[in-house]
């Protein structure tokens, strides 16, 4: 899952890259509204984790744009306003939820996993394709009740095409959702972690769409 | 200790405005009115004694006239038997008589008695007296104004000298009757002044108390203000000398008040910026705790992570008293306590920490109250959170809602009891940072500075017992809901 942080203060940005990272969230971070705008139109998040409070444009007007923008990443504020006034009117901007600062890491992350089921309508916790199941919070993939042992971008690679079932994605849209910017991944490392990982869970799960990317079939 | 001045030790007033200006007028009209009355006394006196000086020298020439008048009209044999045919008319025994019961009737007055006159020929010889006792010594007789003095009776008198004629005249008034005159007419002279000037004085303090009146008005409007208020006084109908005080008076309330909000504003703001460093720290020792394989590390940020919480509990209650503070108008919702009480009971009994508590709750009694619901909440969670807090382990909780009142009592260990009591009264407890005990402290000090803060703004009591004795040993708080509007049934 790949998650933008515009947070001004580098040092809470660190501490929360720290603590997604290792439920291997990609983290990206910027700290200003206009690099925020930057990154959204160039590349593709699965969520956007807003401070209110930034420097030039406001966490307000970066939210508004992002949805005049037709850009609907789901937006989680985290900011030291407190009052009604400030979340209603960041909910009311297109916000999906709202997190007062000083927060629990856990809580923090539990608001996360819940907003990155919504796109797929589901509400459960854990995504299930025929007798497979990914848990997020766990990290945990079975099948048929076996636990598969996954490694990380092997199990963001299923997460984000679990999560996009039925859609396809191409090889460059994987690219950007499970790397992040300080990563630097090798021109075929998606069809070196989509060959692993169909070797672990078997085949029929995801489907090469040849010339184009990579899918989980509804039918499946 | 140094014992703290109350207060209501306001400094008696030693100076009073109306007083001073009304005894200072007082003076004022009083010698004004002596040093007038006394002038005019001794001038009226002295106009008076002159014109009764003109009538005796008037009397004296009429007499004259009417002698010489006998003289040439009568032979000088019978001068004599005129003379005494007129006498009768000055009898002064008849006169006596004839005055005795009235002062004055249509044939004269009491005082002809008081006057004399003698006409003597330049020879000596007595020619008329009406015979009252003037010193008849044709010898001292000296020409114009004299005084003299018998013993018994004083006299003033006039002579008249007719070389001419060869006559001497001399008219002469009793002094005792002229003085009695003379100061009844300068009496009079002064007598409306003398009733006039309690009725001066009346308007005056009369007119004193309404000149003082707009002072008396901000001295009431300022007495009728709370401590915290500080909006400016009206200055309405004023009078121009009061502007320039309620100006500088308003000046003052207007920088008071923009201190106090700065200072609640600093309150609020820093609590406020406090929050992102917090949760860096807090980030940070979570991402510690789950990095770390290192049980000793585990171990201490844990313990970090109990202060950081503490603090955070900190910031948040400083926070909710600033606004609380802050807040300028009462809110008006329809409360149901029970169901409020419920509410938080279930919140907190869910904690791990509060599962050792047995709650008893007695609500037979629906409270309802037109207050603020969000105040109600943080009021009711205090008390509750520190019910349980402060709850002996394995012990009852029990809560009580009953005749507009709320009553908590929660069992605690005595060692915490004995210091709550050490403290000088648990009203104590309810100022800011004030903790009952430091060894039990995990609260902010401020939960119940809070609790108080609300219930004085909708007008409730909140207080706390300590319960002690063999069988019992805790803590009561308890609550009272006075509901000053009327609730629709």
């Amino acid at each position: 899952m790949r998650v933008l942080l515009v947070e001004d203060d580098k040092l809470l940005a660190e501490g929360i890259e720290v603590a997604l990272s290792l439920d291997h969230y990609v983290v990206d971070s910027v700290d200003t509204g206009e690099h925020a705008l930057h990154a959204l139109e160039n590349e593709q998040f699965d969520l956007l984790v807003l401070d209110l409070g930034l420097p030039g444009i406001s966490g307000y007007e970066l939210l508004t744009q992002v949805r005049n923008n037709k850009n609907m990443t789901p937006v989680l504020i985290l900011t030291a306003r407190d009052h009604i006034d400030d979340k209603v009117k960041g909910l009311d901007l297109g916000a999906d939820d709202y997190l007062l600062k000083p927060f629990d890491v856990a809580e923090l992350k539990a608001r996360m996993r819940a907003l990155l089921r919504r796109p797929g309508g589901d509400r459960t916790p854990e995504l299930v394709i025929n007798d497979l199941s990914i848990d997020p919070q766990a990290h945990r993939v079975t099948r048929a009740s076996k636990t598969i042992s996954l490694s990380p971008k092997e199990f963001a690679l299923l997460h984000e095409l679990a999560m996009h079932k039925g859609r396809i994605l191409s090889k460059e849209q994987l690219t950007t959702l499970v790397y992040g910017w300080s990563d630097d991944p090798d021109s075929n490392s998606i069809e070196v972690h989509i060959h692993n990982l169909r070797k672990k869970i078997g085949a029929g799960i995801v489907e090469t769409v040849r010339g184009v990317g990579y899918r989980i079939d509804t039918q499946s | 200790m140094k014992k703290q001045p109350s207060m209501n030790l306001i400094p008696k007033p030693n100076r009073s405005i109306r007083r001073y200006l009304l005894s200072s007028i007082f003076a004022i009209v009083l010698v004004g009115w002596s040093i007038s009355s006394a002038l005019n006394f001794f001038d009226a006196q002295e106009q008076v004694a002159e014109v009764f000086d003109a009538e005796l020298a008037q009397m004296s020439r009429v007499l004259q006239s009417l002698v010489i008048a006998n003289r040439r009209l009568t032979a000088p044999s019978e001068q004599s038997s005129t003379y005494a045919q007129a006498l009768p008319y000055f009898d002064q025994e008849v006169l006596a008589q004839q005055f005795e019961e009235e002062e004055f009737n249509e044939s004269g007055h009491e005082y002809e008695r008081k006057i004399a006159f003698e006409v003597w020929a330049d020879t000596g010889q007595l020619i008329l007296a009406n015979h009252l006792a003037l010193p008849q010594n044709f010898d001292s007789l000296r020409s114009g104004y004299d005084s003299s003095d018998t013993g018994l009776v004083s006299w003033r008198s006039f002579t008249l000298t007719d070389q001419t004629n060869g006559l001497v005249v001399r008219v002469a008034q009793r002094t005792d009757v002229r003085d009695e005159l003379t100061q009844e007419i300068a009496l009079h002279s002064i007598a409306p002044g003398l009733l006039m000037t309690p009725l001066i004085l009346l308007i005056c303090g009369f007119a004193i108390r309404r000149g003082l009146h707009p002072l008396a008005d901000i001295s009431q409007q300022l007495k009728n203000r709370n401590y915290d208020t500080l909006t400016p006084l009206s200055s309405a109908e004023t009078p121009r000398e009061l502007q320039q005080l309620i100006t500088e008076l308003n000046q003052l309330f207007n920088r008071v008040s923009e201190s106090y909000q700065r200072e609640r504003r600093f309150t609020a703001d820093a609590a406020h910026e406090l929050r992102t460093p917090l949760s860096i720290a807090k980030i940070h020792l979570q991402n510690v705790q789950q990095i770390s394989s290192d049980e000793t590390v585990q171990k201490y940020a844990a313990k970090a992570l109990v202060g950081m919480e503490r603090l955070i509990h900190l910031v948040s209650q400083l926070l909710t008293l600033s606004k609380i503070e802050s807040a300028k108008t009462l809110q008006d919702d329809l409360v149901n306590v029970n169901a409020l009480v419920d509410d938080i009971l279930d919140e907190l009994s869910e904690l791990p920490v509060n599962s050792h508590t047995h709650i008893n709750t007695d609500s037979n009694e629906q409270i309802l109250l037109h207050s603020s619901e969000t105040e109600m909440r943080i009021l009711l969670r205090n008390l509750l959170d520190n019910a349980f807090r402060y709850a002996e382990k394995d012990s009852d909780l029990d809560i009580k809602l009953s005749n507009q009142r709320l009553t908590i009592f929660n069992q605690c260990p005595r060692g915490m009891l004995n210091m709550a009591n050490g403290s000088k009264s648990t009203e104590d407890l309810f100022e800011r940072f004030k903790r009952g005990t430091q060894t039990y402290s995990e609260g902010s000090g401020l939960g119940l500075a809070i609790c108080r803060q609300i219930c004085d703004r909708y007008g409730y009591s909140v207080g706390l017992t300590v319960i002690a004795d063999e069988t019992i040993h805790g803590i009561e708080t308890s609550v009272i809901f006075h509901q000053k509007k009327p609730l629709e049934s």
